[in-house]
């Protein structure tokens, strides 16, 4: 008989008995709808730490300052530390040779953007020179900062991409006037839109789409007088956005660049130091251990369904012992028999597969739309997936079948 | 005509010679010895027959007298503890189990007392069963499945299930089935032992008129007015023939209306 045959008297046989097929399928749904979300969100974690690491740069390096105050900022005064500074950046440039890149940079939050009557939710952003080239940000429209501005300290801004949206909406802001603090400035270029790239998953950073930059030197010398005290003045930085060349160790050109900056800051705990690539790798350790839970929860709830399988077969085996016994007297095989049981327990564990494939995608989707990860579903996993449910269908049929081929003919046929 | 003893060696000693019938089945010092706790029990113990083609058989003795488990043996379904069984010219005892499937499936045809129809299948499909077995294809199953159930007036009941059908239907369907891969011998285990008496004559009446067509057919049977349908008839006690006599003249069933020769010689 061919595997054809079997297949259609399987399929005949379970729908004869819908309710009970599916209940019997219920593990294997939940079995690899677990497969499914599992792999569907660990694969988007993965693109969305690829994709962060590609926006912060493998080779990148940020310096944060840390907030000092109360005691530790009379022990720092004392001490005659400046906290980040950009002369820091200097010596950082001078002393490595590994860098390809050290820009400094300064959030000033005390000053608020106005333009047009409006007033947007803003973030002013004082920036060295070789800004765009060290964050890898991308501009819109129209320029970035340059050197003269940065010689000149030029009145001049860049606005990200929702605050323009905010100012002028879909018009072009270059050659408005916007007023920081009390200083006019000239909008000469937009940054193009970051949204959704805000580090869900491992690097944490503000909105960059509500900055606006302006050239550091403008900063300091327009607006820093304003207000006259500044509470903020141990840190003149508030990051350093530093490049390492290609084939540079991250870690250990972090722990050259960080025992500088010590021994300058005179050995006060003031800044600390991000790595992109190390911190995603860390992410990815836990997003294995993660993957490895789920797949635990998945194989077992499998095995569940493998059992459930298991058991509904040999359950229908004793119920058509006689029927076995008529088949064997007409001329089926112990292989036709084998073959009739497989046939029913992998369909059940495939349609249990399907139905979970479908579940499965549903239940990445739904974790994307409330949670807002990326779940990406690769078309390896419904596959992956798809070969499981059959193998756990034959494994946990083979048991049923080999007992029902092995039935006497005579003795199944006298079953009462 | 009384033929008390008659011996396999008396048989065998024409094989094929002048006038008499290629032989059917040969049996020689056939056991069948079970084993329990409370000692052997010899359900069939060193029995010799010979049956030639064409014959009509019934076989009757009270129960536990190996009837049935002669006719299992027969049928290729329970091996012998001892002796040997050839049917229609090959040895069962060398036949590996699916060598045995496959012979019963070509050679034989199995009638039941509870008909034994699978109940999810229609009755097409029921007839096509051995026919699937044999892997013939699905056109010529169909076609020969229809045949078949013409020639036992159920041509309209084909997509009808088992249980939609009275005893007479169903025990003609199971016939049906048995012809189903044109077997050399129908082996029938109290074939009317579900039917009423009117019922139970139609039956004896396809049998006989399927005997007449030249098929070899055994019967185990309680009904001695059933087993006189037959041409030839053994008694059996213990595991042993005690009598065996042809039928001097076989009770003559009417013949049945529902089964229609004519459709059987249009099978395939």
């Amino acid at each position: 008989m061919s595997v054809f045959h079997h297949v259609s008297e399987g399929l005949q046989s379970l729908t004869d008995h819908p309710f009970r097929t599916f209940l019997t399928t219920l593990g294997i749904i939940f079995g690899t709808a677990a497969v499914i979300a599992m792999v569907s969100i660990g694969a988007g974690a993965e693109r969305e730490a690829l994709e962060e690491l590609k926006r912060f740069g493998p080779d990148s390096i940020r310096i944060q300052s840390k907030p000092i105050e109360g005691d530790r900022l009379k022990n720092a005064v004392k001490k005659l530390a400046r906290g980040l500074t950009i002369k820091d950046v200097e010596v950082l440039l001078e002393s490595c040779p590994f860098l390809k890149n050290a820009v400094g940079e300064r959030t000033l939050d005390a000053f608020p953007v106005y333009s047009l009557g409006k007033r947007p939710a803003a973030l002013v952003v004082g920036v060295g020179d070789g800004f765009l080239a060290a964050s890898r940000f991308e501009l819109e429209n129209g320029r970035f900062l340059d050197e003269v501005d940065s010689f000149e300290a030029a009145p001049v801004a860049v606005l990200g991409a929702a605050v323009a949206r905010e100012l002028v909406g879909g018009a072009d802001p270059i050659g408005m006037v916007i007023q920081i603090g009390r200083v006019r400035f000239r909008v000469v270029g937009v940054m193009r839109d970051r949204s959704g790239s805000g580090g869900k998953l491992a690097i944490k950073s503000r909105d960059h789409d509500r900055d606006v930059y302006i050239p550091l030197s403008t900063a300091r010398e327009r607006l820093y007088k304003w207000p006259i005290e500044d509470r903020e003045r141990y840190h003149e930085l508030s990051a350093l956005w530093l490049s390492v060349k290609e084939g540079t160790d991250l870690s250990a050109a972090r722990d050259v660049i960080m025992r500088i900056l010590k021994r300058r800051h005179r050995d006060m705990d003031d800044v600390e130091a991000l790595v992109p690539l190390e911190i995603l790798q860390q992410s990815q350790k836990t997003q294995d251990l993660f993957n490895l839970v789920m797949a635990c929860i998945a194989g077992l709830s499998l095995l569940i369904g493998g059992i459930g399988i298991m058991n509904i077969m040999l359950a229908s085996v004793n119920e058509r012992t006689r029927e076995i016994g008529v088949r064997r007297a007409l001329g089926a095989t112990r292989a036709d028999i084998t073959g009739q049981f497989l046939a029913e327990s992998a369909l059940i564990s495939l349609s249990g597969g399907i139905l979970g494939i479908g579940l499965g995608v549903a239940l990445a989707w739904g974790i994307s739309f409330s949670t807002g990860w990326t779940t990406v579903i690769p078309i390896g996993a419904v596959f992956l997936a798809f070969g499981v449910s059959l193998i756990v269908g034959i494994v946990f049929g083979l048991f049923p079948a080999m007992k029902a081929a092995s039935l006497d003919p005579v003795t199944a046929l006298r079953y009462e | 005509m009384k033929n008390k003893g008659r011996r396999m060696s008396d048989m065998i000693a024409e094989p094929g010679g002048s006038g008499a019938s290629r032989l059917m089945i040969e049996i020689g010092r056939l056991e069948r010895h079970y084993s329990h706790s409370c000692g052997v029990v010899k359900a069939v113990d060193g029995l010799d027959l010979t049956v030639a083609q064409g014959e009509f058989l019934a076989v009757m003795g009270p129960s536990g007298s190996g009837k049935s488990t002669l006719l299992y043996m027969l049928g290729a379904m329970d091996r012998p503890t001892g002796g040997w069984v050839r049917i229609d010219g090959q040895g069962l005892e060398a036949m590996s189990d699916a060598e045995l499937s496959v012979f019963r499936n070509r050679r034989l045809g199995f009638v039941f007392q509870s008909f034994h129809l699978l109940p999810r299948l229609d009755l097409s499909r029921n007839v096509e069963l051995p026919m699937r077995y044999a892997g013939v294809s699905s056109a010529a199953r169909r076609s020969r499945s229809e045949a078949l159930l013409t020639a036992v007036g159920l041509a309209d009941h084909k997509t009808h299930l088992p249980v939609e059908l009275s005893g007479g239907q169903s025990q003609r369907a199971a016939v049906a089935r048995a012809l189903a891969n044109d077997p050399a011998l129908l082996l029938a285990d109290e074939p009317t032992g579900n039917l009423d008496s009117r019922t139970g004559h139609e039956v004896m009446g396809i049998f006989q008129a399927l005997n007449r067509r030249g098929l070899t057919i055994v019967m185990v049977t309680h009904d001695l007015e059933m087993a006189r349908h037959a041409k030839r008839l053994i008694t059996m006690r213990d595991g042993r023939i005690v009598e065996d006599r042809t039928v001097e003249s076989p009770n003559q069933a009417p013949s049945p209306v529902a089964f229609d020769l004519s459709a059987l010689e249009k099978c395939p």
